[in-house]
């Protein structure tokens, strides 16, 4: 059974702005996959969808093998860190976090281990006690990923999650995301830094006007090319 | 199920510790609910004479904390909706597990727990008041100004009924709007409309909406500021279920609305 199978998934805004135009996908447990694409070419909304934020106007998405609709076991499972993260400024870092966590049901205990852990590996731990406003962009940022992975999901979905991160926090971004892979979890990224889904995913599909143009492994894809050259070639024939 | 919604309301409560103004209109209730010192100063004044400056005192409360109580209610829920409902915070928020309804009933309740504990900081500063005065400790005042709690719930329930229809401040107006419709016509008074169509239609809404003139007769009918014939229960019942039914269609619009979510 596929982690995700996406059917003929389509996402009409205001009765004409086709965002998502058929996709179809299947990604596999354990499968670190990028989801390139020019700007507005519906990653986000396909990346909503699966997230349960807002409804397809056509298709089907399994997620685990259930329909997600608003099933909180299924989203128990699923970790997201949307492309422009809200984070009310009146909280301190460990606040917030607490706060997210506690929808997960997780003990107080365990809870506390997991946000050291992810606070610790995002270079995060010493501003525990700082509040959110004082953080630059890039911490902001790292913060939200944080978030998106305190739940423990199996299923967990980046929207530009590089966006504003240092190199140092990149790196150990890229750390975590590998972890997660070894524990069998499913990461869908997508990205505009092409690099980086080159660095860590396994597989790709590229998007372009809502329609899946071409999907392989990243070294099928890429070939003697770098994966900017193939995503200027792919989107420019388009 | 309770504990997400918790979760969400004291997520609102600490959004408006955070809100500056709130404060600062909190200290004008006071400053007014200060004013009902003036009867016990000037009893001897003409227009004073008429009733006990106790009563005189509690008239004048009560008419400040509704006041203070109906237009923070509708300020910080529209101030509150607009922070809640933001694309940003539902994307967020809802892609934890939470459900919509949770969501949207854990912004309701947080901010019924914000103006609960406005309702009792400004009876309390004015059972202080009277307090230093009569050398009496009243506590009935709490049970009469009650009613109070009601019309602010029916403020809060009118603006996220408006907010999940038009997203801005134009859904307080609205709110307000009907507030003083319940002001209008008793039912007496409705009994007496010709048999139009759009009379009985006028006469229809007038029924469902909140009786704010009766609220304000229980109040003062247990604060003993005046003899008043309400039907109390019917009363509490008729607002209750006003509150109760437009939560349920606001929550129903938010579940069903996934445009309020993203574009």
């Amino acid at each position: 059974m596929s982690c995700v199978e996406i059917d003929n998934l389509t996402k009409i805004y205001q009765k004409s702005i086709k965002a998502v135009d058929g996709l179809s996908l299947k990604i596999e447990r354990g499968e670190i996959f990028g989801l390139l694409g020019p700007n507005g070419a519906g990653k986000t909304s396909t990346l909503n969808m699966l997230a349960g934020l807002i409804l397809p106007t056509e298709g089907k998405i399994k997620i685990f093998g259930r329909e997600i609709d608003s099933d909180i076991e299924i989203k128990k499972r699923i970790g997201y860190l949307p492309e422009n993260p809200f984070l009310p400024e009146y909280y301190k870092v460990g606040e917030i976090l607490n706060f997210f966590g506690s929808f997960f049901g997780i003990p107080p205990k365990e809870k506390n281990k997991r946000i050291e852990y992810l606070l610790s590996n995002l270079e995060l731990l010493s501003k525990t006690k700082d509040k959110i406003k004082n953080l630059s962009m890039g911490q902001k940022r790292a913060l939200g990923l944080v978030i998106s992975l305190i739940g423990d999901p199996d299923l967990v979905l980046l929207d530009e999650p590089t966006v504003y991160l240092d190199p140092l926090i990149t790196k150990s971004f890229r750390k975590l995301i590998l972890e997660l892979k070894e524990k069998k979890k499913t990461v869908i990224i997508s990205s505009h830094i092409l690099s980086e889904i080159e660095k860590i995913s396994d597989r790709a599909g590229i998007i372009n006007k809502g329609r899946l143009t071409a999907i392989g492994s990243t070294k099928e894809l890429i070939g003697d090319q770098t994966l900017d050259e193939v995503f200027l070639r792919i989107i420019k024939n388009d | 199920m309770i504990k997400r919604i918790y979760l969400i309301s004291k997520d609102i409560f600490l959004l408006c510790l955070n809100e500056k103004w709130l404060y600062g209109f909190l200290i004008l209730a006071l400053l007014f609910i200060s004013m009902v010192n003036v009867p016990f100063w000037l009893k001897d004044l003409e227009p004073f004479k008429e009733m006990s400056p106790e009563k005189n005192a509690l008239q004048i409360g009560l008419f400040f904390i509704n006041v203070f109580l109906v237009l923070t209610s509708v300020f910080l829920s529209v101030i509150c909706l607009s922070h809640f409902l933001s694309p940003e915070r539902i994307l967020l928020i809802l892609s934890k597990p939470v459900r919509r309804s949770e969501y949207i009933l854990g912004v309701i309740s947080g901010l019924y727990f914000v103006l609960l504990l406005n309702w009792f900081i400004l009876v309390s500063a004015l059972f202080f008041i009277l307090f230093l005065y009569t050398k009496h400790i009243d506590l009935s005042i709490y049970l009469g100004m009650l009613p109070s709690v009601l019309l602010s719930f029916i403020c809060i329930g009118l603006v996220v009924f408006f907010y999940t229809i038009i997203p801005n401040f134009l859904s307080g107006i609205l709110s307000l709007f009907i507030l003083l419709s319940g002001f209008g016509l008793t039912l007496e008074d409705i009994k007496k409309i010709e048999h139009l169509f759009l009379e009985k239609l006028i006469r229809l809404g007038a029924i469902f909406l909140p009786k704010v003139n009766s609220l304000f007769g229980i109040s003062f009918d247990m604060l003993k500021i005046f003899e008043v014939k309400v039907n109390k229960l019917s009363t509490i019942l008729h607002t209750a279920i006003f509150i109760s039914v437009l939560n349920l269609i606001s929550v129903y619009r938010f579940k069903k609305s996934y445009t309020l979510s993203v574009k």
